[in-house]
């Protein structure tokens, strides 16, 4: 009792009930140390152990209140016995098996104790009147009480683990209240024994066994764990059980007149002794004794009666291992060989097959020739020289259905000797979502081989093994993607960073520029270079279509104006090199408009020439805006003297205020939401209300008002735009 | 979404090809498929009617420069005709009049073929 409430305050309340605890199968959350209980256990034995020698031994009659505390003494300190057993007993999963040669092996070890203390000790009770024949006997009592105490306690935590296997939350109530139920009762008759005779005994006892018997009667018959052994298991279970039947009938076995168990002419029954020491301790381990002679008998009938099946159930569960083996494989592989040599794998060992393969399209014969990718207990190659596997796959894969060969031999399509081992055959394509991945063939040495059940559970099979290829397969396309768009997000990057990091610092000139591929990389460019204290060297360029081919050129692009343009500056000279460098390597397909100039600051004089590309738009003193658009073919497009015949350059005298807006195709061929293009008329409307202002806020107005046009903020470039903007601020 | 298409005319042993619609990067391979069709037929006299083209591109533009110099090895030549002012200017700007017959009809399209040909055939003799 000491021990119950020191965990009920422990347990917190909508936890686990105390009943629940103690009663068994669940430990507390906050268990006693195990040197705690057995403290408490020792402390509480000696103490009971002395007062019922002394009281014993004097054969005086204590009052009932004393007797009282000595019996709740007994309750505490087996129960704190009950609490360190179940503590060390549940540390480690037993099977079921081991539960009972543990049980048998406790059972051994409490007959030699009991015998060893009847012979050293010499005691027992005198015929007849069972009661003590010596005071020995006394000591005998209180020796064997923790003994067999122990072993009962032992043994119900042993076939708790058999009753409650694989059991649900009703079983597990049962259990637990018969349990309580045992306890009560020897409480009950603990009480009653210190007490006076009298007449409601009996009828409480009544009342206290009745709902016990009847919960035993449920947990006798929870035989789960019977199934899953193997025939030699329960060939060895069913003698274990029986000798522990026939120990726990000897060992509950109450003495009457003529049976009975006598050393030295006296009796040593296990019941007397414990009959002798408490009521309670009797009836609690009495109970237990018969419950484990009952549950004995009964798990031998059931694996007697489980024997026959033994074989199909285990091939069951084969076929459950199969299933669970692939879909652990769902979740955890995307490796697909791995997966694929699993499926041919669980295939054999399911179904107790010789081999079996898996083919699959072959992607490099252009999805027409399956070939096969996985193989167990067979050589690929032997696969493809014994079977005409194309036939095969096609029936297979184009019915949807499986294909059974019972005698594999007698087809035309199987080419196979009788040494190969492939008499009857099976095909089962796997299907995901109504496409064929592959056709799963599986073997048996044996002709007509498969049964019906055995081709519904590989068909089975088949749609989870399907599962698990189309996810495997969507998985390594959705890594090649996610490998593809890091690439271009580097490839886009290492574009930025050919682009000008910031504008040039000339006090003459103000600049403003934006480029934006339409993709992730494009084929538009800036640049600048700053050639000499008073020239500034810039380029506008547009490769023709758009994408990774376009920012290959374009780079192609940035590393001819770094280099052309120091050694031939001039528009005309350094466009006509850049020509020829770029017609040998071009493709006839592709060239690219440029436009190229110098900005002098000592001439105030910017001079350009144009390539092919979108004209620029000038604002100049008090001129109306125009297009200056010099005579010029685009870069690539020409590969002859007329390329450099045609080219004109044009010089413009700067004076303060003067404008320059350059472009690439991007911004005027920008559509709105009804389709319609941007154009150069809007574009040079922009630039002349927004001329006098810098080159900054010129450049950002002109872009909103794109982007306005435009209408969808959020809506991409439909190519890739580059706008420009150079302002002449004059000499200081 | 644009859309693009490709007719087919005989103007006597000329080939003409009435574009419709906007030709750019997505479309560009319909072109492509015309010219080649052209080409394995051996009718390297192409006349590009551009009548019904609303649009050109400059991934669109690349299919005459890919094909242009095969045709002219071949004796035979493309040239474009009709284009709407706008779509004119695109080639335009780039320099195209330098390096194609661009004319205003088919049918000058068609007279530059004869007479080319018959100059071709006075030079022959």
């Amino acid at each position: 009792m000491v021990l119950s409430t020191t965990v009920i305050v422990r347990t917190r309340p909508g936890g686990v009930s105390i009943i629940n605890r103690l009663a068994l199968s669940i430990p507390p959350r906050t268990r006693l140390g195990r040197g705690t209980l057995i403290a408490i256990f020792v402390s509480l034995y000696v103490a009971a152990a002395a007062y019922f020698v002394l009281i014993k031994g004097l054969g005086s009659h204590p009052s009932p209140l004393l007797e009282l505390v000595f019996q709740a003494a007994v309750l505490g300190c087996f129960g704190a016995l009950w609490l360190f057993l179940e503590d060390a007993l549940t540390r480690r999963e037993s099977t079921p098996f081991e539960s009972y040669w543990h049980s048998l092996v406790a059972a051994a070890i409490l007959a030699a104790l009991f015998f060893v203390v009847v012979l050293l000790i010499p005691g027992g009770f005198s015929e007849n009147v069972r009661q003590p024949y010596a005071i020995s006997t006394v000591g005998q009592s209180a020796i064997l009480a923790p003994i067999f105490f122990g072993f009962a306690a032992f043994l119900m935590l042993r076939l708790r683990t058999l009753v409650l296997y694989r059991s649900g939350r009703r079983i597990r109530r049962c259990w637990q209240w018969m349990l309580v139920l045992m306890v009560l009762n020897a409480i009950i008759a603990g009480i009653f024994e210190a007490l006076p005779e009298n007449a409601v005994e009996i009828w409480v006892k009544i009342a206290g066994i009745v709902p016990l018997v009847a919960l035993s009667a449920v947990n006798v018959f929870q035989m789960s764990w019977v199934v899953h052994l193997t025939v030699g298991k329960k060939f060895l279970a069913i003698v274990v059980a029986g000798l522990l039947m026939v120990f726990c009938g000897l060992f509950s076995f109450y003495p009457d007149s003529d049976g009975q168990i006598s050393v030295n002419d006296t009796f040593v029954t296990p019941a007397l002794f414990l009959s002798y020491f408490g009521e309670g301790l009797q009836f609690f381990v009495m109970a237990v004794g018969w419950f484990g002679m009952t549950y004995s008998l009964i798990s031998i009938l059931a694996l007697i009666f489980h024997l026959p099946t033994t074989s199909v159930y285990k091939r069951q569960e084969g076929e459950m291992d199969a299933f669970y083996s692939l879909t652990g494989l769902v979740k955890e592989v995307f490796d697909l060989n791995k997966l694929r040599n699993t499926i041919v794998k669980s295939a054999v060992e399911a179904h107790r097959a010789t081999m079996a393969w898996l083919a699959v399209p072959d992607p490099d014969s252009g999805f027409l020739r399956p070939c096969v990718v996985a193989a167990h207990n067979i050589e690929k190659e032997t696969v493809e020289r014994r079977i005409k596997l194309n036939a095969l796959y096609d029936e297979a894969a184009s019915t949807q259905a499986y294909l059974y060969l019972d005698q594999a031999r007698a087809d035309s399509r199987v080419l196979a000797r009788a040494s190969d081992g492939i008499a009857s055959l099976l095909a089962v394509p796997l299907a995901a979502h109504h496409s064929v991945l592959g056709v799963l063939f599986v073997v048996k040495n044996v002709k007509g081989a498969f049964e019906k059940d055995d081709i519904r559970a590989l068909s089975a099979f088949a749609s989870q093994a399907a599962l698990a290829l189309d996810n495997a397969r969507m998985f390594e396309r959705q890594v090649e993607r996610e490998r593809l768009a890091r690439e271009l997000a580097i490839a886009r990057d290492v574009q930025q960073r050919l682009l000008p990091q910031r504008m040039p610092v000339y006090e003459h000139l103000d600049m403003a520029a934006v480029s934006v591929p339409a993709l992730e990389v494009g084929g538009d460019y800036y640049d600048y270079v700053e050639l000499d204290d008073a020239r500034l060297a810039f380029i506008v360029s547009d490769v023709s279509g758009k994408g990774t081919s376009a920012a290959f050129y374009m780079a192609g692009m940035h590393g001819i104006f770094h280099s052309l343009t120091r050694i031939a500056p001039d528009p005309h000279d350094f466009l006509v090199h850049a020509n020829r460098v770029l017609g040998e390597t071009l493709e006839r397909s592709v060239f690219i408009s440029v436009i190229y100039g110098i900005v002098d600051s000592r001439k105030q004089e910017i001079s350009l020439a144009r390539a092919g590309h979108c004209p620029a738009i000038v604002a100049r003193g008090s001129k109306p805006v125009e297009f200056l658009r010099p005579a010029g073919i685009g870069m690539g497009l020409d590969r002859s003297n007329r390329f450099r015949d045609i080219l004109e350059v044009v010089a413009i005298k700067m004076t303060p205020g003067d404008t320059i807006v350059f472009c690439t195709d991007g911004v005027v061929e920008s559509r709105s939401a009804n389709g319609e293009e941007y154009g150069y008329d809007r574009l040079l409307a922009s630039v002349d209300s927004w001329r006098h202002e810098d080159a900054a806020p010129l450049h950002a107005a002109l872009l909103d008002d794109l982007r306005t046009f435009m209408g969808n903020s959020t809506r991409q470039y439909d190519d890739d735009m580059t706008l420009l903007v150079i302002k002449w601020c004059g000499a200081t | 979404m644009s859309s693009f298409s490709v007719a087919f005319h005989n103007r006597g042993d000329v080939r003409v090809l009435e574009l419709k619609g906007e030709l750019d990067a997505h479309t560009a391979t319909e072109f492509e498929e015309a010219i080649e069709m052209c080409k394995s037929n051996r009718e390297f006299r192409i006349i590009i009617d551009g009548e019904h083209l609303a649009y050109i591109s400059s991934a669109g533009l690349g299919v005459f420069m890919a094909f242009v110099e095969e045709i002219r090895a071949e004796d035979g030549d493309i040239k474009i005709a009709a284009l709407t002012p706008k779509v004119f200017n695109v080639f335009d700007l780039l320099g195209f009049p330098m390096l194609f017959d661009i004319v205003g009809t088919v049918e000058e399209a068609v007279q530059l073929f004869t007479a080319g040909h018959k100059a071709d055939d006075q030079s022959n003799h």
